[in-house]
């Protein structure tokens, strides 16, 4: 009877033994079937996970202390496997990730880029507004520049034009003046001429009625018979006139100045100006000789000015 | 119940205690041998002196308790408690150096998704600048 209740307490005891390996082995189980049903861990570590379930399905067969260690090496490729899976997974994901960090990394790229485009072609905008800008205070500086260079030459123009004016005006005034005063002297000088051939007179010579003109019917060292002269020779055509049948002996004389053969020939010379006068005036060239004394027949000292004023003369004879 | 039946009762839970402790006779789990210890040793001093020691803490704990026990073992002269240690000391080590590349793959992943999130933004940030 003892030896039952003996065999009975052994049984339950190696019973509970059992039971409790067989929960280890069961929690074994569980933790691995846990572990393979996981989607994210399904591709990775197959080998692994076939060595844990062999290792877990092992443990059935053994006992005791070499179940101990079944159990813990069981454990051990349990665990070997997760973290094998687990770190292939988390691989993946860096790779999955690095991927992804690539493409963001080239839509930044391409981001930047466009950016970048957009900066250039803002600046080189702004560059040519500049350089637009430049160009349009350069030109109008330039316009200012020629403007006032423009106005500084028309002021400089106005001024030299104003001063040519009034140098012109004072000129004018000045050949106004003279003019006037050139009129005045020659009216004057006409209105004198005028009175003195007015108050020519005739004398009786020798030769006949003569009627002596004055060196101031000519001009000065000419032969030339001034236009007052001519315009007032009415009194000599009267004297002529006044008698028509006598023939003119018209001589010319100078003074001592110069050459005895530029006197005569000068003398001759007036002597034919005026013959030519009274032919221009109707006399009948006929009637009329012309010659040249020269200086040979003063009248008076040509030691003094009056003298030889009064020497230098052409007398118009009315012969007998 | 003869006397008979007795003896036989007595036969058969006889054989069945030495059936169970035959079939509970722990085989050598993997062959050691006089320096598998020293070999051992050395690699544990090697691995306490990387990256995996701070990964995984508690595996080196598992590691220098276990071959202290071993150490004993192997005074001991017990082979199989040394071949058992030596086996589970081989596999925390696989465990540990596991741990700290996951550790490092968990830190290099999450500093890519930092990267990556801070990428985004600032791509974002560009896009919101583009026309």
């Amino acid at each position: 009877m003892k030896k039952i209740v003996v065999l009975v307490v052994l049984t339950g005891f190696f019973s509970v033994l059992i039971a409790k390996e067989n929960l280890e082995l069961e929690s074994l189980r569980i933790e691995f079937d846990n572990f393979i049903t996981q989607q994210k861990y399904k591709p990775y570590a197959k080998a692994e996970k076939a060595q844990a379930k062999a290792a877990i399905e092992a443990l059935y067969n053994q006992r005791g202390e070499v179940k101990n260690h079944g159990v813990y090496m069981a454990r051990y490729h349990l665990t070997k496997a997760k973290m094998t899976a687990e770190s292939a997974y988390l691989e993946d994901a860096l790779k999955e990730t690095e991927a992804h960090l690539q493409t963001v990394n080239m839509q930044t790229l391409k981001a930047e880029a466009q950016l970048a485009r957009m900066e250039a072609d803002r600046a080189q905008l702004l560059i040519k507004l500049h350089a637009e800008e430049a160009e349009r205070a350069r030109q109008e500086k330039q316009t200012a520049l020629e403007l006032a260079n423009q106005k500084a030459s028309e002021a400089e123009m106005t001024q030299a034009e104003l001063e040519a004016a009034q140098a012109y005006a004072k000129a004018q005034e000045k050949v106004a003046a003279l003019a006037k005063e050139e009129a005045d002297l020659a009216f004057a000088e006409i209105e004198a001429l005028r009175m003195q051939l007015e108050s020519l007179v005739a004398k009786e010579t020798d030769a006949g009625l003569m009627m002596t003109l004055g060196d101031f019917v000519f001009a000065s060292g000419s032969a030339n018979l001034k236009q007052a002269a001519v315009d007032n020779f009415d009194r000599v055509m009267q004297f002529i006139n006044n008698y028509p049948n006598r023939n003119i002996r018209i001589e010319g004389h100078t003074d001592s100045s110069g050459s005895e053969d530029l006197n005569e020939k000068l003398s001759k010379k007036r002597a034919d100006a005026v013959k030519q006068l009274l032919i221009q005036n109707g006399i009948a060239a006929e009637r009329i000789s012309a010659i040249g004394q020269g200086e040979a027949h003063p009248v008076a000292s040509n030691n003094t000015e009056a003298g030889k004023a009064k020497n230098r003369r052409v007398e118009i004879i009315l012969l007998k | 119940m003869t006397i008979k039946t007795l003896k036989r009762m007595n036969f058969v839970l006889c054989f069945l205690i030495v059936t169970f402790l035959v079939a509970c006779t722990p085989p050598t789990v993997i062959d050691i041998n006089e320096d598998t210890f020293y070999q051992l040793q050395q690699q544990v001093e090697d691995i306490k002196k990387s990256e995996v020691a701070d990964a995984a803490p508690m595996e080196m704990k598992f590691i220098t308790e276990k071959l202290q026990r071993a150490k004993q073992a192997k005074a001991n002269g017990d082979i199989r408690e040394e071949a058992r240690l030596t086996q589970q000391i081989r596999a925390d080590m696989t465990i540990a150096r596991l741990r700290a590349e996951v550790n490092g793959l968990n830190q290099k992943l999450l500093d890519k998704r930092d990267e990556l999130s801070a990428a985004r933004t600032y791509l974002q940030q560009l896009e919101a600048q583009l026309p």
